[in-house]
């Protein structure tokens, strides 16, 4: 009996001092009264099979899902969401409703034409619709943010039709 | 008017003709009025009601050298006043008429817009 | 014999005495509107960083006031001068001067103003000045000289600041430059936009808006410590900053309330507090002169018009009434012309609006982002052409238009500083 007291302090020493070199924070030793399995030769797992659950990856980050489409656009002279922008809208809702922790910036723009200061308010009106329209679909308002870039970062240069369309235009962003 | 006409082409200097000179010498105050208003230069805003006039009384010797300026009526705006004054001034001395006389006494009302 | 007599008597009598008598001249259209002035070479003038006569013959020749005469000779302020010649030569005033070193490196600069009709003096000045302040110096004397012969006072001594852009590179700069667009200076440096530069009224300060954090935000910077704080990162937008002529206080544009709105906040960012009142847009706010009124856009009738409100909000009155889109209002110093871009037939022009009457006068097409100079006498802005943006310089009655002497890069946002000490 003492014998087997002797060896478990022995042993609870040595596992203290292996935690002590290990680069985790220190935790206290837990005194096991079962005979210790770390000395016991190591398990044969060359036939375990682990299992995967496909699509746990962070929908977010898969350049293919449709979370990576993350721009609605608008027609000229309109603040409303198009109906093509609509999936893109309900697609991210629906993410950021079952991720709370996740929070967007919503960047509207505006193409080229018109003033400064007032297109950046122009833009807001783009962010903003989207905003709404998310915020109708459940997302907090704690999570979504909505800003504009007015015409100050096109995405498209040129200065055509097809450049303008590019550039009218809300983005998410997420933080 | 005979007297008018006797002195019309006389050449006389002397008061008599003189008096007889207003058949008006419109090359004499084309030559006056060519030189004042060249030399003249106004750098205020020339957008004002109306059209600013100022008045001067001017005296000149029989050379035409300008011994006094007088204004007798101002336009309202000093700085025009002083601008048409330096212009006068710098047009001294005065073109003569063709007989080679000068009126003595000249009233020149200058008036900051052209006349439509 | 008698009857002849009396005829020559009456005749005499009707075309008045000759010695008394006046002939009547009417001169109408006062001639040039530039005045001549000559400009003599000073003194010595050598010897300082920057030649003297050649700043004040510049700044002088773009005002568009003057016809500058070179006086082809070196004159010196102590010389004895033939008034009468210049006089001869057309000038109607003469500007002479002399540099000389003093013994603690710096340079005496010294300059008289002649009138060559009156054969007097106009002005004065005797200044000792750093060689590094050789150039700001003749502009004051260039600003003497303009305030001598006009009764306005000069601005060729004001600074500028505007924003250099070269967004394909993401290089984004604030500069502060003369008047002239010479000695630029970089006053802030980024990857991201900067818009909406505005000048505080003591003329150490700028404000302006940074996308430097991925939505436009408020800065007020100190321009000789560098040190600048945030005075408005609300929820959405912060932009339009524009400063009171008292300098206490900064009117903005925030989207907070979910539209933009124009909000009035100390300058160090304290007391915020919402002033308009519309379901539109309402944006780029300017204080009246006497900070009691503010001018601003809104779209709140369809498209965007120029509007007045009180500084503590309440009922706005419409300002413009001509074209479907009116946008970035401007008050002169003075209190008595808006400048505004207006599109009209496509384009964006610089108007401006005499406010007692309502008259409005076309001055510039292809303009953008105007601002007065601060005596009023002039409005700068942006305007586009061969291929990139740049400023240029417009009187107030459109008689005069001059582009800046253009520094490379696409140039933009403009604001005209104070008059400084």
């Amino acid at each position: 009996m003492h014998n087997l007291k002797s060896l478990a302090f022995i042993i609870s020493t040595a596992a203290v001092l292996a935690a002590c070199s290990s680069p985790k924070p220190l935790e206290a030793p837990k005194v096991e009264e079962k005979p210790p399995v770390a000395q016991a030769p190591a398990e044969d797992h060359s036939h375990d099979v682990r299992p995967v659950e496909t699509g746990n990856v962070d929908p977010l980050n898969d350049p293919k899902g449709v979370l990576a489409n993350r721009s609605v656009y608008f027609d000229f002279d309109s603040y409303a969401v198009r109906d093509d922008g609509k999936p893109v809208v309900s697609n991210h809702a629906g993410y950021l409703t079952k991720h709370t922790e996740r929070k967007v910036l919503i960047q509207g723009n505006t193409d080229e034409r018109g003033g400064t200061e007032y297109n950046l308010a122009l833009g807001q009106k783009r962010a903003e619709a989207v905003r709404k329209a998310m915020s109708a679909l459940g997302v907090s308002d704690g999570q979504m943010e909505a800003v504009s870039l007015g015409k100050e970062k096109p995405k498209a240069t040129g200065h055509d039709e097809s450049a303008w369309a590019e550039n009218r235009r809300a983005d998410i962003v997420y933080q | 008017m005979m007297a008018a006409a006797d002195n019309a082409g006389s050449g006389n200097t002397g008061t008599a003709a003189k008096s007889a000179a207003p058949t008006r010498d419109n090359g004499y105050i084309a030559a006056i009025t060519a030189k004042v208003k060249g030399n003249s230069s106004y750098g205020g805003d020339l957008d004002q009601p109306g059209n600013p006039t100022v008045t001067f009384h001017v005296e000149q010797l029989p050379t035409g050298e300008i011994i006094s300026v007088r204004k007798t009526r101002s336009s309202g705006i000093a700085a025009f006043d002083d601008a048409v004054e330096k212009a006068i001034n710098k047009s001294s001395p005065l073109p003569k008429k063709k007989d080679g006389t000068v009126e003595r006494s000249l009233e020149i009302n200058f008036h900051m817009k052209d006349m439509q | 014999m008698k009857k002849l007599h009396t005829l020559l008597f009456s005749a005499t009598l009707l075309m008045g005495v000759a010695a008394h008598a006046q002939l009547r001249i009417d001169i109408a259209g006062v001639g040039s509107n530039q005045i001549p002035v000559a400009v003599a070479a000073f003194a010595d003038e050598s010897i300082a960083p920057q030649q003297v006569s050649s700043i004040i013959r510049a700044d002088l020749e773009r005002s568009g006031v003057f016809k500058v005469i070179d006086a082809r000779q070196s004159i010196s302020d102590k010389s004895n001068i033939d008034l009468a010649a210049f006089k001869a030569s057309g000038a109607d005033a003469l500007v002479v001067g002399s540099v000389s070193k003093l013994a603690d490196g710096r340079f005496d600069v010294r300059y008289r103003l002649l009138d060559t009709v009156k054969q007097g003096e106009l002005s004065r000045m005797a200044d000792a000045v750093a060689p590094r302040n050789t150039r700001l110096e003749a502009h004051r004397i260039a600003d003497d000289v303009y305030e001598k012969l006009t009764g306005v006072r000069g601005i060729f001594a004001t600074r500028i600041t505007y924003v250099k852009q070269n967004p394909a590179a993401r290089d984004y700069t604030l500069v502060i430059a003369d008047a002239d667009g010479e000695n630029e200076q970089v006053a802030a440096h980024g990857r991201e936009p900067i818009i909406s530069p505005s000048w505080s009224p003591d003329g150490t300060k700028v404000a302006y808006v940074s996308f430097e954090l991925r939505k436009p935000v408020i800065y007020v910077q100190d321009l000789v410590t560098g040190q600048r704080h945030v005075v408005a990162n609300e929820k959405g937008n912060n932009s339009a900053p524009a400063w009171s002529p008292d300098g206490s206080k900064l009117a903005l544009a925030l989207s907070k309330t979910g539209n933009t709105q124009v909000f009035v906040v100390n300058a160090d960012g304290s007391g915020m507090h919402r002033v308009s009142n519309s379901n539109g847009i309402d944006t780029e706010p300017q204080f009246s002169g006497d900070g009691q009124s503010l001018y601003f856009t809104s779209d709140r009738s369809g498209g965007p018009q120029i509007y007045k409100m009180g500084v503590n909000g309440g009922q706005a009155t419409r300002v413009t009434f001509n074209g479907n889109y009116n946008i970035s209002p401007r008050i002169s110093p003075d209190g008595k012309t808006l400048a505004w871009i207006s599109q009209r037939n496509g384009g964006f022009s610089l108007y401006a609006m005499d406010l007692a009457s309502g008259q409005e006068q076309r001055l510039a097409d292809g303009a953008t982002e105007p601002s007065f100079s601060p005596n009023g006498k002039y409005i700068m802005y942006a305007t586009k052409g061969g291929g990139r943006t740049s400023l240029a310089v417009v009187s107030v009655d459109g008689r005069i238009k001059q582009n800046l002497s253009t520094q490379a890069g696409n140039i933009r946002e403009p604001s005209w500083g104070p008059f400084m000490k």
